[in-house]
């Protein structure tokens, strides 16, 4: 099967919660790519592991390097906030005195954002059966999906006639570095290719929803 | 600020307490005042009342500010700081702050030393007695327990709002049109209330515990 452009549709049970301005979809592949080949419970949090490159060149297509993937759109611009609040119960405990300011018995608030609509999609150029495939393993999106945010219901991949994964009707739709653009809009640092999180992958980029034109 | 929000506040404001409370801070401060004294002013809601209140007994009085660097606190926030105290009057403005940010240095590893360190005591050395400082015991437990203790640091302190509530703050801030940073409007606008709405410096893991919203409101700045 040939990479071709795609829509992809995620219905959720449960809004997405995000830890950052945007959701990314190559973030996501590359997650997933990563999960299948590690043990989970036992990896370096503080530097990347090297995922398989072949497997997601094959699966999403790279255009002069950027991934042909777009963050996240939402049904409705609509983001919230919300607070857990984590509290020692000292009725369970023994006597006695508790530092709840700082240690394991730390009282803690826990902010979120998250957007209350129930259908994300994402535009992508690459393979239909891997992106089917590999997302067979995925129940989840988003931050905080211990407590059931960004629940999976269905995900649906439609073939479409326009890529749309990098820029759609001149506006960006995912980073871009400004080393790919000819004009644009702003540009701020930010990561541009999975794991978003490296300090590495930060660049100069057009940010997603900032007019640009690719040189 | 939306306009359910800023009649809240207006009609918090016209409530007899209210007025009792602003009341018994003006008599605080016009007590407090007998010595010499400055104000510390970090810029968010609570120094940003506190510096109003102050300034129209004392209008030429040393407002200090503290500087937490790029890293922590965005030029464009630094700036509407700072331009907020020059709009509410304050001529006598002086701003500290330290090299070792630049060094990427963590935040608790450079205030308390520098600012508590080094500044207060050179205030101090300058002749001045008291600061006047927007601690409120609402805010935390420990908050409530140094003022019920009156524990200072190096300086005397006089914390007028120390009774007042969230509503209190707001309230006079509304009420007197004072300039306050854009921030509270974008955070309270994802949580639905001013309520736990505060500024500290961004990006700071000594504040994850009591939860942050800085990668999804900030995010320009996050790779900074």
């Amino acid at each position: 099967m040939k990479a071709k452009p795609l829509k992809i549709t995620f219905d959720l049970a449960f809004p997405l919660m995000l830890n950052h301005r945007w959701i990314h979809l190559d973030g996501i592949v590359g997650h997933l790519i990563w999960h299948r080949a590690n043990d989970p419970n036992r990896f370096d949090s503080k530097a990347p592991t090297p995922i398989d490159e072949k497997q997601f060149k094959r699966t999403i297509t790279l255009k002069d390097g950027i991934p042909c993937a777009s963050v996240g759109v939402f049904e409705e611009d609509d983001y919230r906030a919300v607070n857990y609040v984590k509290r020692p119960e000292p009725d369970l405990m023994s006597k006695g005195k508790l530092d709840i300011a700082s240690g394991y018995f730390r009282a803690w608030r826990l902010a979120g954002v998250y957007n209350p609509s129930l259908r994300v999609a994402f535009y992508a150029h690459g393979r239909k059966d891997l992106l089917e495939e590999l997302f067979a393993d995925l129940t989840h999106l988003g931050d905080n999906i211990r407590m059931g945010w960004g629940l999976v219901k269905q995900m649906q991949i439609d073939q479409i006639d326009h890529d749309w994964s990098i820029v759609r009707d001149g506006v960006a739709m995912r980073p871009i570095p400004v080393e790919a653009a000819r004009e644009y809009e702003c540009a701020y640092p930010l990561a541009w290719k999975p794991p978003f999180w490296a300090a590495q992958n930060v660049t100069m980029c057009v940010p997603p929803g900032a007019r640009v034109k690719l040189k | 600020m939306n306009d359910e929000w800023r009649d809240t506040f207006l009609a918090y404001a016209r409530l007899p307490e209210h007025g009792a409370k602003v009341e018994q801070s003006w008599v605080e401060i016009a007590k407090a005042l007998t010595a010499r004294c400055y104000v510390s002013y970090s810029g968010g809601k609570d120094s940003t009342a506190l510096l109003h209140l102050v300034l129209q007994q004392s209008p030429r009085i040393l407002v200090v500010h503290w500087d937490y660097g790029p890293g922590f606190m965005p030029r464009e926030i630094e700036h509407e700081i700072v331009q907020n105290a020059m709009a509410m009057g304050a001529v006598n403005l002086e701003i500290y702050t330290s090299e070792q940010y630049q060094a990427g240095r963590p935040d608790w590893a450079v205030f308390a030393p520098e600012f508590i360190g080094r500044v207060v005591p050179r205030l101090k050395a300058r002749g001045y007695q008291r600061a006047f400082v927007g601690l409120r015991a609402e805010e935390s437990c420990r908050r409530k327990r140094r003022i019920k203790r009156h524990e200072t640091i190096v300086m005397d302190e006089c914390w007028p709002l120390a009774t007042w509530s969230w509503m209190d703050v707001w309230a006079y801030i509304v009420a007197n049109g004072l300039p306050y940073l854009n921030h509270y409007d974008k955070v309270a606008e994802l949580q639905g209330s001013y309520r736990s709405v505060r500024l500290c410096t961004l990006f700071d893991p000594q504040f994850a515990h009591l939860g942050s919203l800085d990668n999804f409101v900030y995010w320009r700045w996050r790779n900074t």
